[in-house]
């Protein structure tokens, strides 16, 4: 167990460290976060032609309501938190791709909803904006992390003993969960 | 010299949640109660101007000329132009002063912020002063006297003057767009000046084609002219005239004859588009703590 704790810390600090490296944020932060708004713009424009994007900026052109989605704001922290501890997690690597894969598209995909629905709260009522923004929204995507990690933790095959074969060895791997 | 009279019919308790709806509701009745003068029935309903946004200008922020071609005469005193200045094509003599950058050619991005800028301002909704040419000395936007205009977007479907001698007041902090359906013309001698917390960083000036400022008899200490006129269609700004804004014409040519133009330094109005952090750092450090716990539950399952 103190290895799993040592391992998630180490590998969130080593994780936040390259996002912030210059290099990264220019690769991929920055053009995700740009796509996310796109994406956004494209879902909106389904139902409601008045939006426009400008680079970070998602923006009603009936009213000029604007947001701007911009590092912090594309869920990257929250599925780094949760790829830390499945990393850290003893089991097999497929696991570990699988339930990271699966958790960042759902962390995404809810991260999506979130700024189309504050778009549009926003352009309705600045309360009720803040209110979802600040409270309703962070809750529900630790929620939406916390079940996407229970999932996968439970998903995952029980050991049978201590004895098993070790860890990152592939499936049989995850054998290996009693390490202390 | 006619006055063109515009009663918007949009609450001012509303302004700054323009619905689609009651847009085009605003913009039909501008024109056929225009066109009917019923006064009666404005005087109950004593409208506003469509509210009106800021685009982000981006790169484009630091630019007091953005151009393909810059001219600058030099009649005495010289140009000034406080801030940066981009060109391909110099001015035969160049000004006096230029406290920013001088940049040749234009960053490809100042092109593509101005064109970003300029769809954001034709994307938004204004209230229409007229099909034909406009004097903005002369007109009247709810109980506000002649020439005197609050923030929000105006559109004419011909061009925008400002007669020689007169002046525009741009009255109340607030976002004011101009989109003239032909060119922007003020006449020598005219003003147009900011009142009651207005900033000339909220002022944008879009016209279809060219922008003329006149000249002014003698040197200003003041702004004879505020705002950001994106025109590729070419900037003249007359001899004398002092522009608190920025003359941004990507691809095309701003003239100068000995004229101050200066990059507005006020603080916008809103403070711009709102952002929105998925989590704290609070609300990072907690999510990290359930994950840790619940992985150690499982762990400590596991191993009984």
């Amino acid at each position: 167990m103190a290895r799993f704790f040592i391992l998630f810390v180490v590998i969130l600090a080593l994780l936040f460290a390259v996002e912030l490296t210059p290099p990264v944020q220019s690769a991929i932060v920055v053009p995700w976060t740009q796509a996310l708004v796109r994406i956004s713009a494209r879902l909106i424009t389904l139902f409601d032609p008045h939006v426009a994007v400008f680079g970070d900026i998602l923006q009603s052109t009936a009213n000029g309501f604007a947001l701007s989605v911009r590092a912090g704001c594309n869920g990257v922290e929250a599925t780094l938190i949760l790829s830390a501890a499945m990393l850290a997690f003893p089991t097999s690597w497929k696991r570990r791709v699988i339930g990271i894969l699966a958790g960042v598209t759902v962390v995404q995909l809810l991260n999506i909803v979130r700024v189309i629905s504050l778009f549009y709260l926003g352009q309705w009522n600045m309360k009720a904006f803040d209110w979802a923004h600040f409270y309703l929204w962070p809750a529900l995507i630790m929620l939406d992390v916390l079940i996407v990690w229970m999932i996968w933790i439970r998903s995952l095959p029980r050991a049978p003993s201590a004895t098993g074969p070790p860890a990152g060895s592939g499936d049989a791997g995850a054998q290996q969960a009693t390490v202390s | 010299m006619s006055t063109q009279n515009v009663y918007p019919c949009q609450s001012p308790h509303v302004r700054h949640r323009v619905a689609t709806a009651g847009v085009r509701f605003g913009q039909t009745c501008l024109g056929s109660l225009n066109s009917l003068g019923l006064v009666a029935l404005l005087a109950l309903a004593p409208g506003t101007a469509l509210a009106a946004t800021a685009p982000p200008l981006g790169s484009t922020s630091t630019y007091g000329v953005v151009s393909q071609t810059f001219t600058n005469s030099n009649t005495a005193p010289q140009t000034i132009i406080n801030g940066d200045v981009c060109y391909t094509t110099p001015p035969v003599t160049p000004p006096l002063v230029i406290t920013g950058a001088t940049v040749v050619p234009c960053p490809p991005a100042t092109g593509v912020d101005q064109g970003l800028a300029l769809a954001n301002l034709n994307g938004q909704v204004c209230t229409f002063l007229g099909a034909g040419a406009i004097t903005l000395d002369s007109v009247i936007i709810g109980a506000n006297p002649p020439g005197t205009i609050p923030p929000g977007c105006y559109s004419s479907g011909g061009a925008m003057n400002v007669t020689a001698t007169t002046t525009v007041t741009l009255s109340g902090a607030g976002v004011y767009v101009f989109r003239p359906g032909g060119a922007l013309t003020t006449g020598a001698n005219s003003r147009v000046v900011l009142a009651g917390g207005a900033c000339a960083s909220d002022v944008f000036w879009a016209p279809v084609a060219a922008t003329t400022l006149g000249a002014n008899a003698a040197l200003s200490p003041t702004p004879t002219f505020v705002g950001n006129i994106l025109d590729a269609a070419g900037v003249s700004i007359g001899h004398f005239a002092n522009l608190t804004g920025r003359a941004l014409a990507f691809g095309g040519t701003v003239t100068t004859d000995a004229a101050t133009i200066t990059v507005p330094t006020c603080a916008p109005f809103g403070g711009g588009p709102l952002n929105i952090p998925t989590l704290s750092e609070w609300a990072m450090l907690m999510l990290a703590g359930l994950l840790a716990f619940a992985g150690f539950a499982a762990l400590r399952r596991q191993e009984r």
